[in-house]
Formats: C-alpha cells, sequence, structure tokens
C-alpha cells in the first residue's frame, strides 16, 4: 500500500496530504500538468517538509510541470507552505477566490486583526503574507492570476476531453459580497464560505475537491448542488472540512453505490473528523465505507507510531487513548495535541483512477489507515 | 560706554574683532570664533561683510532636510557669474555642491562667513541621531550627515577665506577642522543704568525701571535683562522675578524665566499667536517689517523688539526662550504658513530668487509652502524645476508620504530622479512610496535597487530592499538580497559584532519583516546572526527578541498559553499567580488560555510536568458552571490567561493572570507581584 513508484500517464493521479493541520491535494493528469490544491507542511524532525512538493518532485519524471497553484481560501492551515510552492514549483497560473478576472482575494488584504493571542496572530500574518505574495506573483505573471467562481474552467494544456471547473463559491454571491461591503466581513467571519470548489470530469470520471465549503449559506453545498445536482457521489471526493458534520450536504454524497475513494484529512485543534454516533465520520461511513484518513487526528509523533493500514471506525477512539500521554483531568473530554514526527509524505492518499471511472489503485502514507463503517 | 540706537550693550567691541578676524583670515585657513550667548556673534556676521568682501550665511538646525542645501545656497549667492552660481549649487550631492560652491568663492577672493547652528559643531555622530524610536530617524541623521559634509568640504578647501562663527561647546578638532586661530568672543557689556533709560523701553519703561529696583549680585547680560524686563511687563512680580535673579546658575535662571514666560504667554493669545509665527521663522525679521505681524499694536512690538527679542536691525529671539515657547505654542497651523509664504516673498527677491542675497528669503518661502500644504502647493511646483539640489524634493515627498499620500510621493520622487540621477535618496523613496502604494512593484523594486548601486554601503536602502521583498513574500528573493545586502555591507561579518548601530537598523529591520511575515523562524535566523551582548545593549532589539521568541513557542505549541508580554525566562518555572503558600500545595500545573465561549468554555493549556519532557498542549471543553467552579466564580471571557491548578488534596482551581496591575489581587503574593514585573520594562508592540 506504500505510495507507487512511479505513476501510470494515462490515469489521474490523486494524492491527498493532511497532517493534522494542513491540507493538501496534488492531481497529477494524463498530459504530464499538476494541479496543486493549498499547502501542506508537516515538521518531522528533520525539519519543515512539503508534501506536495515532495510528491512533484519524486514523480518528476513523468509528471514536472506545475500549471495550477489554488489556494481555497485564506485560512492559515491551507496557507501553510504556499508561498514555497510558489518559488519551488514555478507555477503556470495561480487560481484564488475571486469574482471576476480582476478581482480577487489577493487584492483583499485588509487583514489586520485585533489584538489577540500570538499564535493566532501569527497564522493571520501568514494568511497576509500569502496574499501579498499571490499578488506580486501576478504583477510579475500579467494575465496567470485566476480568479475562480463557479462556472470557471481552468486553462489545461491538451488535456483532451479532461476539464477542472470550479463548483463554489457562487459567482453571483461573490459579486454582490464584493460590492456591497459584505466581503471583509466574510474573510473576517466565515472565511469558509468562500472556499473553492473543483470538479475534475474527464469521460465517465468525476472528482471532486471540497475545500472547506459549509452545507449552507449563501454559497455553500446546497447551492452547489442546486446549480448542477450532477456533481453528486464522485468517485473520488476530497471531503470539506475534514468531514466535519456541518460541512456534510447528504444530496452531494448521494446514496451507497459505485466504488468510490472518500478522502478526509484531520484537524487536530477540532478533533475532526469525530467518530461518534451521528457525527461527520459516522455519517459518512453510513454512505461509503471505507474513508481514506490522512492522519488520525492527534499528535503527529503519534499518527506516526501507527501502524496499520485500516482501522473500524470505533476502534478509533481506543486507538488514541492508547496512545495518548495522559493530560491534566485525564478523562475523555480532554485532548492532547502536541508533537511532532510525521515525514512529508506519511499522511497521505494516493487513488490512481481511469478515464471509466474505475479505481485501479490506492496508495497511503504511514501516518495515513482505511476507516471501515464498524460491524454492530 | 555706549549703547547704539536699539542696543543695551556697547557693540564697539565688535567692530574691533570683526577687523581683527577680516585681516587674519586666510585661504585655506578657517578662522574659528567662539562665544557664548550674548557675546554678537550675529552682529560680528554683519560686521564682517563691512570689512571684506563676505557673504554671509546663516545655517539651521539639522532637523531640517534643506539644512545643508540651506547653507549651500546662501554661500552660492556671493559668487559673481549667475552662470557660476547656479551650475555650483546644482548637486543632488551636499558635499559636491558645497565644494563647488568654495571653489567659486575662492577664484573670487570672497570670503564665507558661517554662523553655525550648535547641532552642526557638537560631536554627535550622524547615526546617532536614528537612535530613537519613531518614523524619520533616518532623515535627521541623514540631514546631519549631509550638513558635516558640507563642513568638511568647506574647512578643507585649500583657497577658501572661511569664518566660522559657533558656540563655546564646539570643538573643532572633534570635528577635524583644522583651523588657523581661535578668536573667543567676550560676553558683551550692558551699558550701566540701561534699566532706568526710558528710551530704551519704549512702552516697557515702567517694567525696566521696577527690574532695576532688583537687587543683583552678579552682573546679568543683556538677554537676561531683556526677559526679565519683558516678564515683568507681562504680570511676574518682583519677588518672583529676585528670586529668579538670584539665582547663580545661569542654565537654572534662564529656565526659570523662560517658564515665567511661557505662563504668562499661556493668557495673552494675540502674543501667542504672533510668537508662534515669529518663532517658526528661520531668518531673523527685520525689525522694519515686524509691523506686517503686530499691526500698529505698539505694546506688543515694544515687548517683542525690547523685551522678548534682541538685535539692533533684526528681531531675534534667544535660544532658551525659544526653545521652551515653541514646544508651549506649537507648530503653526496651515493658514498660519501660508500667511508666512506670502510675507516671505515680499523679500526673497523674485523673480531672481536665490541668485540674489536674498536667498534665505527665497529659501525661507518654500520651506513654509512645504508646511502649509495643499494651501501653497502652487508655491512649490512653480519652483520645483529651480531648486538648486533635491532636498526641496525629498521635503514635499516626505511630508506627502507621512500624510499617506503615498502615490503623489512616488510621483514627486519620479520628477526628483529625473533632475538629479544620482540622488540615491530619492530613488530609495521612489520606491518606498511605490511599494506603499501598492503600485508598480517592479518599477518600485528597480528604484530601490538604483538606490543600493548609488550607495551600496547604505544601511537602510540595504534593509529595505529585503523588507520590501518580505512583505510581498518573495522568501527566496529576500534571501538573496539579504546575503547581498551582508556581503555590502559586512563581508567579514564582524562590523555588527562590533557596532550596535548597524545591527539596529539592518538586522532588526530584516527580523521584524520577518516576523511581521508571520515566519518567525526564519526572523529568529536574522538574529541569531548577532552576539548576544548586541541584542542585550539595544532595547528595541531585546524587544523584537523577545517578540519573536513568544512567536516561535507559541508555533511550536500550536497555541498561546502565555500573554506575550510574559518575559520567556519567566515561563514554566512556577505557577505565579497564586500565593506561595497556596504554591507549596500544588502537584500539578499547566499554563492556558481560553480560545473562545458560548455555552460552553473552550480553553487550551500546555502540560509540562517535567522540564526536560516536551510541552504538549490539551483541548477541553468545560460547562459555564465548571468554569466559575474552578475560577472562583469569574465571568469566562476569551483570550483570558489562567494558570490550572491541582493540589495535593485533590482539588483543582483555575487561576486568572491579571492583564493589567488592577486585576491583581490586593492579597497576591511577592511571586505574583513578581509576575507582573512584565508592565515596569518596555514591551515590545503587538
Amino acid at each position: 500500500m506504500e505510495l507507487p513508484s512511479a505513476l501510470a500517464r494515462d490515469r489521474v493521479h490523486v494524492f491527498v496530504a493532511g497532517p493534522g493541520i494542513g491540507e493538501g491535494c496534488a492531481i497529477a493528469l494524463p498530459n504530464g500538468e499538476w494541479i496543486l490544491i493549498d499547502g501542506c507542511e508537516t515538521r518531522p524532525e528533520s525539519g519543515v517538509e512539503r508534501p506536495l512538493r515532495m510528491l512533484v518532485e519524486r514523480f518528476g519524471k513523468n509528471h514536472s510541470s506545475v500549471s495550477h497553484l489554488i489556494l481555497t481560501h485564506p485560512h492559515a492551515d491551507h496557507v501553510y507552505g504556499f508561498i514555497d510552492l510558489i518559488e519551488e514549483l514555478s507555477p503556470d497560473y495561480i487560481g484564488v477566490t475571486g469574482p471576476d478576472p480582476q478581482k480577487n482575494l489577493a487584492r483583499e488584504l485588509g487583514l489586520d486583526p485585533p489584538s489577540e493571542a500570538t499564535s493566532a496572530l501569527t497564522r493571520r500574518r501568514r494568511v497576509k503574507t500569502a496574499l501579498a505574495r499571490i499578488q506580486a506573483w501576478s504583477e510579475q505573471h500579467p494575465g496567470h492570476l485566476c480568479s475562480l467562481c463557479s462556472g470557471v474552467s481552468l486553462q489545461l494544456r491538451d488535456a483532451g476531453t479532461l476539464e477542472v471547473v470550479t463548483r463554489a463559491p457562487d459567482a453571483a454571491v461573490l459579486s454582490t459580497w464584493w460590492s456591497d461591503g459584505t466581503l471583509p466581513r466574510m474573510i473576517r467571519d466565515d472565511t469558509n464560505a468562500l472556499s473553492i470548489v473543483l470538479e475534475l470530469r474527464w469521460g465517465a470520471t468525476r472528482l471532486l475537491f471540497g475545500g472547506d465549503l459549509p452545507s449552507d449559506g449563501q454559497t455553500g453545498w446546497r447551492r452547489v448542488h442546486q446549480a448542477d445536482p450532477r456533481i453528486a457521489r464522485p468517485h473520488v471526493f476530497k471531503l470539506p472540512h475534514h468531514g466535519s458534520r456541518g460541512a456534510l450536504y447528504e444530496p452531494v454524497l448521494g446514496r451507497p453505490g459505485d466504488e468510490a475513494a472518500w478522502i478526509v484529512t484531520p484537524f487536530s485543534p477540532s478533533q475532526l473528523p469525530r467518530a461518534d454516533v451521528d457525527d461527520g465520520l459516522d455519517r459518512l461511513l453510513a454512505l461509503q465505507s471505507p474513508v481514506h484518513l490522512t492522519a488520525m487526528s492527534m499528535s503527529k509523533r503519534l499518527q506516526a507510531a501507527i501502524d496499520r493500514d485500516e482501522v473500524e471506525a470505533d476502534q478509533l477512539v481506543a486507538i488514541r487513548d492508547a496512545l495518548l500521554q495522559k493530560g491534566f483531568f485525564n478523562d475523555e473530554r480532554e485532548h492532547v495535541l502536541a508533537g511532532t514526527g510525521v515525514g512529508g509524505l506519511d499522511p497521505i492518499w494516493h487513488v490512481e483512477i481511469d478515464e471509466a471511472g474505475t479505481i485501479c489503485s490506492r496508495h497511503h502514507g504511514r501516518a495515513s489507515l482505511a476507516v471501515y463503517r464498524a460491524q454492530r | 560706554m555706549t549703547a547704539e540706537p536699539g542696543a543695551i550693550v556697547d557693540l564697539s567691541t565688535l567692530d574691533v574683532a570683526a577687523a581683527a578676524i577680516a585681516e587674519a583670515v586666510e585661504p585655506g585657513r578657517p578662522q574659528w570664533v567662539v562665544g557664548q550667548r550674548g557675546s554678537g556673534r550675529s552682529e560680528l556676521l554683519e560686521r564682517l561683510a563691512l570689512h571684506r568682501r563676505t557673504i554671509c550665511v546663516r545655517t539651521v538646525a539639522p532637523e531640517h532636510a534643506d539644512a545643508a542645501m540651506h547653507a549651500v545656497v546662501q554661500a552660492a549667492a556671493g559668487i559673481t557669474d549667475a552662470e557660476q552660481r547656479r551650475r555650483a549649487a546644482e548637486s543632488s550631492e551636499p558635499r559636491a555642491a558645497a565644494r563647488a560652491v568654495a571653489e567659486c568663492l575662492a577664484d573670487d577672493d570672497v570670503t564665507l562667513a558661517v554662523r553655525l547652528h550648535a547641532s552642526w559643531s557638537h560631536t554627535e555622530r550622524p547615526f546617532d541621531a536614528a537612535n530613537s524610536d519613531g518614523a524619520g530617524d533616518d532623515d535627521r541623521a541623514r540631514s546631519l550627515r549631509h550638513v558635516r559634509d558640507v563642513l568638511q568640504a568647506w574647512t578643507s578647501h585649500p583657497r577658501l577665506r572661511l569664518v566660522l562663527i559657533t558656540d563655546r561647546n564646539a570643538d573643532p578638532a572633534a570635528l577635524g577642522v583644522d583651523h588657523g586661530s581661535d578668536h573667543r568672543l567676550q560676553p558683551l557689556a550692558v551699558v550701566d543704568g540701561v534699566l532706568t533709560e526710558p528710551a530704551h523701553w519704549g512702552t516697557l519703561a515702567d517694567a525696566a525701571a521696577l527690574v532695576s529696583t532688583i537687587p543683583i549680585t552678579a552682573p546679568l547680560d543683556a538677554q537676561t535683562l531683556r526677559a526679565s524686563v519683558a516678564a515683568s511687563a507681562l504680570g511676574i512680580g518682583k519677588a518672583r522675578l529676585t528670586q529668579i535673579l538670584a539665582c547663580n546658575s545661569s542654565s537654572q535662571r534662564w529656565w526659570q524665566l523662560a517658564t515665567a514666560l511661557r505662563e504668562r504667554i499661556a493668557h495673552h493669545s494675540r502674543l501667542g499667536s504672533v510668537l508662534r509665527s515669529l518663532l517658526s521663522l528661520r531668518v531673523p525679521l527685520p525689525i522694519e517689517r515686524l509691523d506686517e505681524f503686530v499691526s500698529d499694536d505698539a505694546d506688543l512690538e515694544h515687548l517683542l523688539v525690547h523685551g522678548l527679542g534682541y538685535g539692533v536691525t533684526e528681531l531675534r529671539i534667544a535660544a532658551p526662550i525659544r526653545r521652551e515657547l515653541s514646544a508651549t505654542l506649537g507648530a503653526p497651523s496651515a493658514d498660519e504658513h501660508a500667511r508666512l509664504t506670502d510675507f516671505c516673498q515680499q523679500l526673497d527677491g523674485a523673480p531672481q530668487h536665490w541668485k540674489t542675497s536674498a536667498a534665505a528669503w527665497w529659501l525661507e518661502k518654500h520651506h513654509h509652502a512645504l508646511l502649509a500644504g495643499e494651501l501653497r502647493v502652487d508655491v512649490w511646483e512653480r519652483a520645483a524645476d529651480d531648486f538648486p539640489g533635491p532636498a526641496w524634493h525629498w521635503l514635499r515627498g516626505r511630508q506627502l508620504s507621512r500624510a499617506g499620500h503615498h502615490e503623489r510621493a512616488a510621483s514627486v520622487y519620479a520628477r526628483a530622479v529625473e533632475r538629479f540621477p544620482n540622488d540615491s535618496y530619492s530613488w530609495h523613496y521612489l520606491g518606498f512610496n511605490l511599494a506603499h502604494a501598492g503600485l508598480r512593484r517592479a518599477e518600485a523594486q528597480s528604484a530601490y535597487q538604483r538606490a543600493i548601486e548609488l550607495e551600496p554601503d547604505n544601511p537602510w536602502w540595504n534593509s529595505r530592499l529585503v523588507t520590501f521583498l518580505v512583505a510581498q513574500g518573495r522568501f527566496a528573493e529576500a534571501q538573496r538580497a539579504w546575503s547581498e545586502a551582508l556581503e555590502r555591507l559586512d563581508p567579514d561579518g564582524d562590523r555588527c559584532c562590533q557596532d550596535p548601530w548597524l545591527a539596529d537598523h539592518v538586522h532588526r529591520w530584516v527580523a521584524q519583516a520577518w516576523h511581521d511575515a508571520g515566519e518567525s523562524e526564519r526572523a529568529s535566523a536574522v538574529l541569531a546572526q548577532l552576539p548576544a551582548d548586541i541584542i542585550a545593549a539595544s532595547s528595541r532589539l531585546r524587544r523584537l527578541q523577545h517578540d519573536i521568541a513568544d512567536a516561535l513557542e507559541a508555533e511550536q505549541l500550536g497555541e498561546s498559553v502565555y500573554p506575550w508580554d510574559v518575559p520567556m525566562d519567566q515561563r514554566w518555572k512556577a505557577p505565579r499567580t497564586i500565593t506561595e503558600d497556596d504554591a507549596s500545595h500544588v502537584v500539578q500545573w499547566a499554563p492556558g488560555r481560553v480560545v473562545d465561549v458560548d455555552e460552553a468554555v473552550r480553553v487550551v493549556y500546555a502540560l509540562a510536568s517535567e522540564p526536560a519532557e516536551p510541552k504538549r498542549i490539551a483541548l477541553r471543553e468545560l460547562s459555564q458552571q465548571e468554569w466559575r467552579e474552578l475560577s472562583g466564580g469569574q465571568p469566562p471571557k476569551a483570550n483570558t490567561y489562567f494558570e490550572l491548578l491541582r493540589f495535593s488534596d485533590g482539588s483543582v482551581r483555575i487561576a486568572i493572570v491579571p492583564s493589567t496591575p488592577h486585576d491583581l489581587d490586593p492579597r497576591a503574593s511577592a511571586i505574583a507581584r513578581a509576575y507582573l514585573q512584565r508592565w515596569h520594562s518596555p514591551q515590545p508592540s503587538h
């Protein structure tokens, strides 16, 4: 199940990385292009590692050119490493949320925060700097910054029948937010609603990359589904917002059916995804089992210690408890986070799919595992 | 002993001194004339002009960015040939302009007599001027460096006849001036019985008579006497004046007099308004023009001419009074500067402007036009292509930049570099303002780079290019620019180990930029290039080092559990918010923070039971009820810091970290008070 040594050129390869804070997707197309979505960093003992860069380098023999680097929304956990990806991989295009070619988030730098904890302040500073970097990059590459909103397709090179279309946020809603002054409030209080959702269509194949888009709200999944119900039940789905219940819109998840690869990244500070009854992971597993988890929602050091490929949902809590060090209260309501140690290619799922929608292979790194519905 | 009309001192000694100095001055051997307040230095300057072909220059403080060129332009007015005059002063570099002017004056055998402003001739290091916080420090330091350049160009010229008139604290050796001989001016003696001579005092005669009744043990200089009369005229009683004049210390006496005057002037709005305008003039006002300020108010006129001011043909105000009243009366408004612009225009010799002896008034007109802002921008615009150096573009550009009009400021600097393509300052600020306006960043970068090409060892130019790149997230280019900057500024890496100033103005700027970009590790790497003692010597470097360490800790943990301003060396040692008695019963503790509050209270805290153990962050939700029970009834609030404590009897308590000293429990222990020491030392901005 370890990551492959080379990528077959006639397939689409999806990699989703998520070590516990931050996530990134890398899509290798049959024509050799890479589309990268968001930044992602891990911090093993050896220093900072960037999974997406490592993937592009590792498989660079056949897939060497990054055509698009996309920031789904300006949250720190999606921004980590983004600047370095720009500088190290020289993408042809960068995509950010925006209602039309002249407007995009990179021009909305008014993110100066009120007084707050240093940890939050530093995160905001990194977001602000990343947006400034995108803006500077766009000045050096006129016409190559894409404002993405519903209906906008990525310009691919000789991709044949393959297309990548933006499904969210809704273009009309974004235009209104830009013109009526709502945007700064959205950036401050409801950034996930600005999340870009991308759909890759290739023959019968449907892939969906859900960012952190919530179910409801003017741009949420409900609206996305209303605009085009065919997005439901994709073959490969990077689930939105770490599989939180508030991001799961069941009409998009669809009914159990053909084989699919649903991938969830954890967000440790919020203990996502949650496996409790009727919570996000539980609901997902009712519709699709297994769900691919890039890492357990726990300390990265502890993630690295997990030595198994699959697990049933009700074992997740037991595994976590067994691995966790003792805290202050030592009860089930305490969630210990600290620790480092996952290497860049450990918290990754890889899915290989053909034009017919057949999943040809799946691989994962050391910290990732498949979560199955419990045999209750 | 008699006095000239308008004078209360015997000026005849100055005639003798002027004759002697004029006789002694030789090419390439500057005459260094030193005198204290009241020794008639300004009158001497006027008298020197009577003895030889002499051009007199009065310098202004380096706080004025045009200080260097101000002097050069006045000196250039002494050049006979108009074209030569123009060419000589037309240089972006004050040193080159000063040298060219000196060359022409020497050719014409004209003596240059310069009354140096005190801060021109003191031995402050130019870059020391930039040691305080706040914007514009670099401008003052640069201005100081420019005035030194001018001084050096003149004093080192082998053929120039030069007289430098300065105060008694000036040190020609420290400034590297190889001078011919010293002339020491003695304080001018006050004419006997002058206080009781009504002809000298006009409407202040009664006040003067009162002062004459005060018993004085030591003779007073003329300026003190005049200020005392003014104080009396403004209502300061005899008893207080007696007390002031009884002071043995001259500086103490002046300070008390100035304070008394300041108190009284606060009650005279008309006088205050007139004084505010007069004090903002950098050129002494011809007494014959005073009427335009006082409008037939004889009392006011006499108070200014005979009391607060002095001078025979020009109204001067003694430095201590000037200083004290300027601080009290504040800066003139834009309207007042506009009126002063119009006034100066009458005296500036236009359209011949700086080509005439009225050069100082022409300069003054543009100085006030700039300060009048938009009200007289047309005056500046009309002359912009005529200025004999870029300093006036700097002033206008800076004014616009500070008002946030970066695009307009960039236009001014663009105009400057068109005329003065070798002016690194204008190139630099062209880049700076384009960057701040978010405009044409490629052009901004080229401008920054051009400034560095012209002045490769300028610390500010080098570090600003790096911070410009960091702010845009152009990290790889910023790292390259930083390496190149160090190569230019400190190739052997030893200068920053010896020069705290360089560290403070190069490493600190760059580290701050990385920190502001959220890149704490890169910020830390920049400071790591400095020795510990260099950081320890600078309060600003210490603060930044703390900020960065705080951010690094927050990044490593993923959350902040200590208020940002708690010194790093006070963290992780022991609970600090409880009494010593209580602390002895604590078996486990953890610093933490409330993340947010709704129905539940979400908290984070750090677990570090053993010092060697890695710190781990834990999350937990508490009900509002649990929070209140554990915290002793405190209402939960986001971003409240606390210490989670478990005692030997098994009980758990949340002790709130006070966010201000007022929140401190009066029963708090010495330990808790020590914890609050963070408020007693300068702390970083956040």
